[in-house]
């Protein structure tokens, strides 16, 4: 190979995903911060049936995990996967076919669901005709993917890079897992009902639920991690070997924790200590991964003082590390008994969603802003302010819920004097509005953060295409 | 193919990407190892101690012998225990006594009391305020004015079959004008700050009693007897828009509710602007209910204004 000519690759896709990705990020958390704020003060939902909580909540969540976590896959996967095969995309038309049918697909699903249409599975909201039509797109991407891997040249690629394991392991289950979830009777264009009943219908949306966030928003995103760590610290990745045991320890491991959410109900009791037991011993392949990224940058740990792209992503990995240390132990029965059911629960998500999901997303789109536009960015400043507003909010959240939610927990269990109850359900919902105000204020930050972030981008962009019409309009005068 | 390694001394596996991605031959850290495989061994104790594993027929049943319905029948046993050690006398008294004796009694009376604040929190609070202060169009039960009275067995009565209001629409003939209508609500507004008898009230006088109102809110606006009708005379009032009505607030209130009513049907359905009153039968939704309705109905008797 000629060592002066670099590898072309296809950037306008990615770019399209990335800035996508940034803006479905504003719009996700602008929605949740709404609904945050509703849940404080409930008058704010003035009696529009679109914004109630109820629809807010779920256009919230849709947005964030399937059109921002969605499209941020999609744009580092497909940046990363030409980059570590030395290949450019087996269809670029493709690609684009993939990314704006995701747009709209996505677009529709947070409109049917603001008008009430669901299938009233969480995490799996999309009624039949959108679920179908979210099923063919991930195929589209897969095939994609797969495909540009497999037109690799063998000869100077031999060997898969880490970072596509993860991409295709999420690839897969999430398929597999989607599908099976969202077998459904249609009974009109809207309405549908599921194939399965009772407590089979509890465990296969709970094998879905939870994988939702083991392979979507776990997998993938130590793909993104394995890709954009090394690249960004310059750095080695630490161990090959560890790479390789917690990728198989994870991919065999999550697709049994689903029913660790459905301890103390009418399933089965050996299907929730079966997930419980899972969960426990996920604890260490979990740390696997965010150890093999933290180690990778051993010998350069002074860079994240200069490097504020590099802390969006090693602070992702702290949170990770936490998070999957939290939620096993989540699922011990002594603390499920007490967890379950209250704002914990929402705080250990966004502990993963906020301090690992989209920390790690947002490191990776910086990263991909500067080098698709082949430009710095706009403003540095600005995203070491990001970061800051990223991570108070992000302590302010799960901190808020984690008083909340222990609170909660018991103030349902305490009995009185006389063996009674001590609190009526009431009271325990009127103790939560400090916390619930705490929470709001968390996500506004993270939020404002969100918003910084889509300014500084656009800048960026604005300003790489002036320096390119500048370049270009020198090179015609000469 | 032999790679050119432009880092052949940081110990890399020699499998280079995208020009600068590399791993190191690292062994994983020991500590993380040794964990690894004691995770691998907790799985296995685990799986010996709670019901773990599926079996063709049924499933390990686990060293512990614990199962969830088993665990929380035993914590529901503890607790059942500790009260019947403590409590089981006054609890069986309250079964065999009427609810009125349970009154005259002041130790059954503190301890029904101190017992049913959750069951009023859980069961009455949504309607009727955590205190029992009311909401707007819901009645208040801290204060001395009855709807269906304030005696010990009519509030068990209303407690066991729930209540429903009923008034009908244009008077009890539904021949009131609009004019009417007005006249007659500045007359109950006039009775409320006991002007009822001045002159000027004299035409909605008339129409209180063309409209039969008199036949349920007494004469005087003031009701005979207990049936649901509310007293006209004082200012607690049973529809409002807020829990502090204007005067023309409560105006406006008076005319919508003697225009369509309390709870008018015409074919089986509720008619478009009447008001609704209704309050459920608790008899079935009550846990323990014979027991909990007698507690419940001492609690809202001593609120305030029980008779």
């Amino acid at each position: 190979m000629d060592a002066t000519t670099k590898p072309q690759y296809d950037n306008g896709v990615v770019q399209y995903l990335s800035v996508g990705a940034v803006v479905f990020l504003v719009l996700g958390t602008i929605f949740g911060t709404y609904a945050a704020f509703e849940l404080a003060y409930p008058a704010l939902n003035l009696d529009i049936p679109e914004i109630t909580f109820a629809r807010l909540r779920v256009m919230h969540t849709n947005t964030v995990i399937y059109a921002f976590g969605g499209m941020t896959l999609m744009a580092t996967a497909f940046y990363s996967v030409q980059r570590t095969n030395g290949v450019r995309l087996w269809s670029n038309g493709l690609a684009w076919v993939t990314a704006i049918l995701f747009t709209i697909g996505l677009l529709a699903v947070v409109l049917t669901i603001s008008l009430g249409m669901t299938t009233g599975k969480e995490y799996h909201e999309q009624e039949w005709p959108l679920a179908i039509a979210v099923a063919i797109v991930w195929t589209l991407y897969t095939v994609n993917f797969v495909m540009t891997i497999a037109s690799r040249n063998k000869e100077k690629v031999p060997n898969v890079y880490v970072s596509n394991w993860f991409f295709l392991g999420m690839m897969v289950a999430v398929t597999y897992l989607y599908v099976v979830n969202g077998l459904a009777l249609p009974v009109s264009l809207f309405r549908s009902y599921s194939l399965f009943s009772g407590v089979q219908d509890a465990m296969i949306q709970w094998w879905w639920g939870h994988n939702a966030v083991g392979f979507f928003l776990t997998a993938g995103f130590l793909g993104i991690m394995y890709y954009f760590v090394p690249k960004q610290a310059q750095r080695p990745i630490y161990s090959y070997r560890l790479s390789v045991i917690h990728f198989w320890a994870l991919m065999f491991g999550y697709v049994w924790l689903g029913a660790h959410h459905l301890q103390y109900t009418a399933l089965p009791d050996w299907t929730g200590s079966l997930g419980a037991v899972i969960s426990l011993s996920m604890i260490i392949p979990s740390w696997g991964g965010a150890l093999n990224g933290m180690l990778t940058l051993s010998g350069a740990w002074d860079r994240l003082r200069t490097d504020y792209i590099l802390r969006f992503l090693i602070i992702s990995l702290a949170f990770y590390a936490m998070s999957t240390f939290e939620g096993p132990v989540m699922s011990a029965k002594t603390v499920n008994a007490l967890s379950h059911y209250t704002d914990w629960t929402i705080g250990h998500v966004h502990s993963g969603a906020l301090g690992w999901v989209a920390m790690v997303s947002i490191g990776a789109l910086y990263h991909m802003v500067m080098k698709l536009w082949k430009t710095e960015m706009y403003s540095m400043k600005l995203i070491n302010f990001h970061f800051w507003l990223a991570t108070i909010g992000t302590v302010f959240y799960i901190v808020a819920m984690w008083v909340s939610g222990i609170m909660q927990g018991l103030m349902w269990r305490a009995y009185d004097e006389y063996g009674v109850l001590a609190y009526s359900f009431a009271e325990s919902v009127a103790a939560m509005h400090p916390y619930y105000v705490m929470r709001a204020v968390g996500g506004l930050l993270f939020t404002l953060g969100a918003v910084i972030m889509l300014y500084n981008v656009v800048m960026t962009i604005r300003m790489a295409n002036a320096k390119q019409t500048a370049t270009a309009g020198a090179a015609a005068a000469a | 193919m032999a790679h050119h390694n432009p880092w052949p001394n940081e110990g890399n596996t020699g499998h280079i990407w995208d020009e600068d991605i590399r791993e190191l031959d690292n062994p994983p850290p020991l500590w993380w190892m040794l964990a690894f495989y004691a995770s691998f061994i907790m799985i296995i104790f685990y799986a010996l101690y709670y019901p773990t594993i599926p079996l063709a027929n049924g499933y390990t049943k686990g060293l512990a012998g614990w199962t969830a319905v088993k665990e929380y029948h035993e914590d529901y046993q503890k607790l059942k225990d500790w009260r019947k050690a403590k409590f089981a006398d006054k609890e069986e008294k309250l079964g065999s006594l009427s609810a009125a004796q349970i009154l005259q009694d002041p130790d059954l009376k503190a301890y029904s009391i101190a017992t049913s604040k959750m069951l009023f929190g859980d069961y009455c609070a949504a309607c009727h305020g955590v205190g029992g202060q009311g909401n707007p169009n819901f009645p208040v039960l801290a204060d001395d004015d009855w709807l269906w009275g304030g005696k010990i067995q009519q509030i068990q009565a209303s407690i066991t079959n729930g209540r429903v209001g009923n008034m009908p629409a244009r008077g009890m003939m539904g021949n009131l004008t609009d004019e009417d209508i007005q006249n007659v609500a500045d007359y109950a507004l006039a009775l409320s700050e006991g002007k009822g008898d001045d002159p000027q009230y004299a035409k909605g006088k008339a129409v209180f009693a063309k409209g039969m109102c008199l036949a349920c809110h007494g004469p005087k606006g003031k009701p005979l007897a207990p049936a649901g009708a509310a007293n006209l005379t004082d200012q607690i009032w049973r529809f409002a828009p807020n829990m502090n009505p204007t005067k023309e607030d409560m105006r406006k209130s008076y005319i919508h509710t003697i225009t369509y009513g309390v709870n008018v049907k015409k074919n089986g359905e509720y008619l478009p602007g009447t008001r609704r009153a209704q309050m459920p039968t608790f008899k079935h939704r009550l846990p323990n209910a014979d027991v909990n309705i007698k507690r419940l109905a001492v609690y809202v008797h001593e609120l305030g204004g029980g008779q």
